[in-house]
């Protein structure tokens, strides 16, 4: 059954159109990675599919249901979906803990005893329950990125969304963020991930979508786009990629 | 030792000047904080109160005063009571300076911040609530501790409408020796008061800033 589905999604902002008609589809269990150019819009692409931002045009599936055309509330979509963002946005005032349990307690009107369980359980998957009563200041940016993955993945959502979550992080922090990712894929957690680290792609993606200019201008299986990409412009990209680093 | 028994006489006139401070900076916090989110949820709304903080904020506070007491009186008998028209003054002025407080306090906290409760599935209401307040609160501590210290300093206005407070008891004493000593013993004694909240509180600002990183 797909999770997220949407067809012909178009988004501009005043006259520039950011989005120009995106066909795409993501199954229960299915990883799929998304690469391109900054500037394609990747990152306005998923912040749409997690009902951040409405399209300008298009219409998106939740769980087969039309969310806009049916005027679902959204609040509720969003509390089945997980959304990790490229800048560690953890609420400053608040510990680790109650970062997690802000979410179950607000939204999912978990009892304070359950919504604490159930945090620390998502804290351990990502390997900061040592961290919890830690306030985000303490933290490097690496452990911020993990504990707002525990925030995302704590709701048991149907599917998390990655909107490049090691692009502000050094290398060595970027490893035990890919790491932590790898981990819930390993689960069978159903991701879609935004991001430029190749060899996490070529490692976790069922399929890879290539982005360029608003559209998906190739997709496929990693061994195919990675080493035999159809386009031109694919192919100079990862060139580009892979002799920069 | 004629100094303390000064200090003991304009002691009686500290009381007002405390009770009508922080009274009202009370009635100033408890309009000045609803405004302020009021602003930030309505556009409408926010032009009417921004024409309403802008005026507070052009008047003289003792002309507010002498408004409410000598012309309003007239209609509201409440306010033939000195002591009352010099609190709802100071108390309106305050809530216009302070909604202003708050209001750069709220747009401190970040955008990804608000975001990522969006993406919790979290209401308006809530974002205000359990994120946006929070942290705006420590954000404004020193702007709410020059306001208090405002409110201390322009309480003296209200000798003119014949409160007993400190400025009015450092004239009596003036009048009776005949010396302009006994302003100097009350501004030291407006200073003593003023300083210690002012510098405390923005030193619990920082230290909270800091504490929580915030901006």
């Amino acid at each position: 059954m797909s999770v997220l589905e949407c067809v012909d999604l178009k988004k501009s902002y005043g006259r520039l159109q950011v989005l120009k008609g995106i066909n795409f589809e993501i199954k229960r269990g299915e990883k799929k990675v998304i690469i391109g150019p900054s500037g394609s819009g990747k990152s306005t692409f998923l912040r749409i599919m997690g009902f951040l931002e409405p399209p300008t045009e298009g219409r998106i599936f939740f769980k087969g249901e039309d969310v806009y055309a049916s005027r679902l509330n959204l609040n509720l979509i969003r509390s089945k979906i997980g959304f990790v963002f490229q800048e560690p946005s953890l609420f400053r005032h608040l510990t680790c803990l109650e970062n997690v349990k802000i979410g179950l307690k607000c939204v999912l009107k978990m009892r304070d005893k359950e919504a604490t369980e159930k945090a620390i359980e998502a804290l351990k998957a990502v390997k900061m329950e040592e961290w919890a009563d830690y306030y985000p200041a303490q933290l490097s940016g690496g452990q911020q990125q993990r504990v707002g993955i525990a925030r995302a993945l704590a709701r048991d959502p149907e599917i998390l969304l990655f909107d490049e979550p090691t692009a502000s992080l050094d290398v060595e922090l970027t490893w035990e963020v890919i790491d932590v990712m790898r981990d819930l894929a390993r689960r069978g957690v159903t991701m879609l991930i935004v991001t430029h680290e190749i060899a996490f792609a070529k490692e976790v993606a069922d399929e890879i979508l290539f982005m360029n200019s608003g559209r998906i201008i190739e997709s496929g299986p990693p061994e195919q786009i990675l080493t035999n990409p159809r386009t031109p412009r694919v192919k100079e990209f990862l060139k580009r990629l892979v002799g920069g680093t | 030792m004629p100094l303390i028994q000064d200090i003991f006489f304009l002691s009686q006139g500290i009381l007002s000047t405390l009770s009508i401070s922080f009274i009202s900076f009370i009635l100033g916090f408890s309009l000045g904080v609803p405004v302020a989110i009021t602003k930030q949820l309505s556009r409408k709304a926010s032009t009417i109160l921004e024409v309403y903080d802008n005026i507070m904020r052009g008047i003289p506070v003792l002309v507010i005063m002498l408004f409410l007491h000598f012309g309003l009186a007239a209609f509201i008998p409440i306010f033939r009571d000195p002591f009352i028209s010099t609190i709802i003054a100071l108390g309106l002025r305050s809530c216009a300076f302070q909604s202003q407080i708050f209001r750069g306090a709220m747009n401190s906290v970040s955008r990804d911040q608000m975001l990522a409760a969006v993406s919790l599935g979290m209401t308006k209401m809530q974002i205000f609530r359990h994120i946006i307040i929070p942290q705006a609160f420590i954000v404004a501590l020193p702007g709410l501790g020059s306001e208090i210290a405002l409110l201390i300093k322009d309480s003296s206005y209200s000798f003119v409408l014949g409160v007993l407070d400190l400025a009015k008891y450092a004239d009596i004493l003036r009048a009776a020796q005949k010396s302009f000593y006994p302003y100097l013993l009350a501004a030291a004694i407006y200073v003593a008061i003023t300083l210690p909240i002012a510098s405390y509180l923005d030193r619990l600002g920082s230290a909270l800033k800091t504490k929580y990183g915030l901006r």
